[in-house]
């Protein structure tokens, strides 16, 4: 369970959400523009002015398919059909309504205002801030000549002006507010982490108590019980086993003094401690669904240094699906031969071209590359616009002398 | 009733939850809040700009003021109420916003009425349109549409009675849809943005919910070694050397004895109070050791005044933001960590009490508890913090508990 969307799939649903607001006002402004094109026509009543009341509806469709696809293509076939559409629309309702002097009217606003919500169907800011002024402009531009061809004069109307100026105030507010939701989200999604985990503790912890029940307790009372002489047999055997099995040597007289403390498997430490592991907590942090595979005890064959390092890159290329794919969930494999331990990081969302120079690619050469190549390691990358990236690195078990020099500080 | 009951958690649990932005992503309404206030300037500005150039068309003046000033009382209110600290906002707030709005919009229309030119540049449907949009962040999308269409029925209808007085002759309906439409339009568009949005969440729910469970596995390998390591930590400390000396001995004494009987009572205490263990003590030690407080979880549970274990009542949503808190406070800079403690009272309706002595300014602990205190209001839950003289008290509670 998780409350609301974390950072870097709300920028895309607030997109979404924001196209489907501009879509459903347009449409609701072009369904009134129908009612008012029906309603001028009412009276008349000949064939051709019902067929006038479809002027709208290439606009109604375009919009619609808009919804379904954004497309530059189907946006400009969108500005121009309702521009024409526009230009129609105005010419029959001025025509039909003699006392209509001037162009000041809500009527004829409100193709224009589905003119100029195009730009709010899921373009970002700057973009859509453009195309809503395009399709403002030349709606307006419809209205003119729709003034001129019936004789009336043209008054601007506040309408769909202030329908532009609404949207873009709502476009601009949107990317300044987007990511100030970050620190609170990471915390709610770490919280129910915990949670869990705190669960899971409580029940591994009655486990363990009945466990300790049935050993050092037993042990303990068998003690307390016993006459003052040499330990009995079956007590010395009972005793070596359960300090066996709480991963103490009986036999290793050195380390009773108490400083020797073994906490587990040193492999599992290894996973544990590492900056991947951090990484990777981090990444669930931001509520990236992380999926953790294969031999991850493999980490322990690594020197620390390698470790960190390979657990730095990981961490950027976590950085990067949060940042740039827009997918929800990654994947990370661990995996060893005698050679070499390999890192892959798998995501399904938007992929790149590999050899992209853009800015916000610094990271994978500089983070990814260079640190893995320091430590005397590879990296290949295979990604693919929808189909996502695989980030694969290699770090070898025994580096030459060269790689050795190279991480040293 | 003295202990919490199972009936009594399945009555807490299974309230329902409304689909709306406010009560699904709470933290993603508080950061669009600020579009509240600035809606509201712009419904002022419009209408006193409107209302300044009807003027001249005006029957009544002091009617029209009368629109104005109660518009201005709704712009105000709608903000405040809206703020993260008071959420959520609930049903009567929206009747009474848009219904207070509706009344200065029809005070306004009576005091033009017969004088008024144009409809289309009245104040009252731009105004109501632009709170409806506001309003489909924290009501679900067939409330707001519903009292949108009452709205623009209203307003439409009293421009179809009006159209014979306005300077342009056609068919009345057009009237109607030139006041109605606004409010349709922006309501349609406020709803599509939170029809889609929580979509959008209920989606990524899925998702983590799909993802908690692949998570499992590996949270038990963590919480198996945390355990194994507090084991082995504790056995080492006392019982293990004791043992491995008298093997290495292999003899028992009389003091040998004794040591285990006294050794085997405090195992067997640790043990009780291990399987006691509740989670907001967990969590409460937890937060504190991220801190660098040497605070172990028994020490955690001591702190938490919780005999009836009222905290079963949580849902994971509620423990999820309850574990939040705890820990950002833990996170404060100025806090005396030994004053922090939780207290759960009220088996019929919980009531829990987090209270600690901390020195940070009121204003930053507000700017860091404020998201959830909020988060947890919206789902549900009664919350609220107070700090005085260095004393800073959050508070939460199911509803019925606040009486």
């Amino acid at each position: 369970m998780s409350l609301g969307l974390p950072s870097h799939l709300s920028r895309a649903a607030n997109s979404r959400a924001l196209a489907t607001a501009a879509r459903w006002t347009a449409l609701a402004c072009l369904g009134s523009a129908l009612v008012n094109v029906g309603l001028s026509n009412l009276t008349d009543g000949t064939p051709a002015s019902w067929i006038s009341i479809l002027i709208l509806i290439p606009m109604v469709v375009l919009m619609v398919l808009l919804g379904r696809r954004r497309t530059a293509v189907l946006t400009v076939a969108y500005l121009v059909v309702g521009t024409v559409c526009t230009y129609l629309y105005a010419v029959t309702i001025l025509r039909e309504n003699p006392g209509y002097l001037d162009t000041n009217l809500f009527v004829l606003a409100l193709p224009v205002v589905a003119m100029t919500l195009v730009g709010g169907t899921g373009t970002g800011v700057r973009a859509g801030i453009l195309w809503a002024t395009a399709g403002l402009a030349l709606a307006e531009t419809a209205v003119v000549l729709a003034a001129l061809t019936t004789g009336r004069e043209f008054r601007t109307e506040a309408i769909s002006l202030g329908a532009y100026l609404l949207l873009v105030g709502v476009l601009i507010f949107d990317g300044l507010t987007r990511g100030s939701r970050s620190r609170p989200q990471s915390a709610l999604h770490r919280s129910v982490r915990d949670s869990r985990l705190i669960e899971l503790r409580r029940i591994l912890i009655a486990d363990s108590t009945a466990d300790l029940h049935d050993t050092v307790l037993s042990d303990l009372l068998a003690i307390a019980g016993s006459r003052p002489g040499p330990i009995g047999s079956k007590l010395r055997a009972r005793l070596e086993a359960d300090l066996r099995a709480i991963g103490r040597d009986p036999s290793a007289h050195e380390a009773l003094d108490g400083e020797e403390i073994p906490s587990g498997d040193t492999d599992t430490d290894a996973w544990f401690d590492s900056e991947l592991h951090k990484a990777i907590e981090l990444a669930r942090d931001e509520g990236l669904a992380v999926d953790v595979s294969g031999d991850r005890d493999a980490l322990g064959l690594l020197t620390s240094e390698r470790r960190r390092a390979v657990g730095l890159a990981a961490r950027q290329c976590l950085v990067n699906v949060l940042r740039h794919s827009g997918s929800a969930s990654a994947e990370v494999t661990v995996s060893a031969s005698e050679e070499a331990v390999s890192v892959m990081v798998v995501d399904g969302g938007r992929g790149f071209a590999p050899s992209s120079t853009e800015a916000d690619r610094l990271g994978l050469r500089q983070s990814v590359h260079d640190r893995i190549e320091r430590v005397g390691g590879t990296v290949t990358i295979y990604s693919s616009e929808d189909v996502g990236t695989t980030v694969i690195m290699v770090i070898p078990l025994h580096p030459s002398s060269d790689d050795e020099a190279a991480i040293a500080p | 009733m003295t202990t919490l009951d199972d009936a009594t958690i399945v009555r807490l649990r299974s309230r329902p939850a409304e689909r709306t932005p406010q009560r699904l992503d709470p933290l993603g309404v508080q950061s669009a809040w600020a579009l509240v206030p600035v809606l509201s300037v712009i419904a002022v500005g419009y209408a006193l700009y409107s209302t300044l150039t009807h003027l001249d068309q005006s029957r009544d003046p002091l009617l029209t003021w009368l629109g104005f000033s109660v518009l201005v009382v709704v712009a105000v209110a709608l903000p405040v109420r809206a703020h993260p600290g008071r959420a959520p906002v609930g049903i009567w707030t929206h009747v009474g916003i848009v219904g207070a709005c509706l009344v200065g919009a029809c005070l306004f229309t009576a005091s033009v009425w017969g004088g008024n030119h144009r409809i289309q540049d009245d104040w009252g449907q731009i105004v109501i349109a632009l709170f409806l949009v506001a309003m489909a962040l924290y009501r679900p999308v067939p409330e707001v549409l519903a009292v949108a269409s009452v709205a623009a029925l209203v307003l439409g209808a009293t421009a179809v009675f009006e159209a014979s007085f306005v300077a342009i002759v056609t068919n009345p309906l057009v009237y109607f849809t030139v006041a109605a439409t606004p409010i349709i339009a922006l309501a349609c568009g406020g709803c599509g943005y939170a029809w889609t949005m929580t979509g959008e969440t209920l989606a990524w729910r899925e998702l983590a919910r799909s993802g908690q469970a692949r998570l499992e596995p590996e949270l038990l390998e963590t919480a198996r070694r945390m355990v194994n390591q507090e084991r082995i930590t504790s056995l080492n400390r006392e019982v293990v050397p004791f043992l491995a000396a008298l093997l290495e001995r292999g003899d028992v004494t009389d003091a040998d004895a004794e040591e285990a009987r006294s050794l085997a009572s405090s195992l067997r205490s640790a043990a009780v109070a291990a399987v006691d263990r509740t989670w907001l003590g967990e969590t409460l030690a937890q937060a504190l050791s991220v801190r660098g407080e040497a605070t172990g979880a028994l020490e955690g549970a001591t702190r938490v005044d919780d005999p009836h274990r009222l905290e079963r009542s949580f849902t994971g949503e509620e423990r999820a933001v309850v574990g939040a808190i705890i820990a950002t406070v833990a996170k404060l800079p100025g806090l005396d960590a030994s004053s922090v403690a939780v207290a759960a009272s009220n088996p019929a309706s919980p009531v829990f009490e987090l209270t600690c002595a901390t020195t940070d300014s009121r204003r930053s602990i507000r700017r860091e508890l404020i998201p959830f205190i909020s988060a947890l209001r919206s789902i549900g839950l009664n919350a609220g913090m107070r700090y005085a003289a260095g004393r800073l008290c959050v508070r939460f509670a199911y509803p019925e508990g606040e009486k």
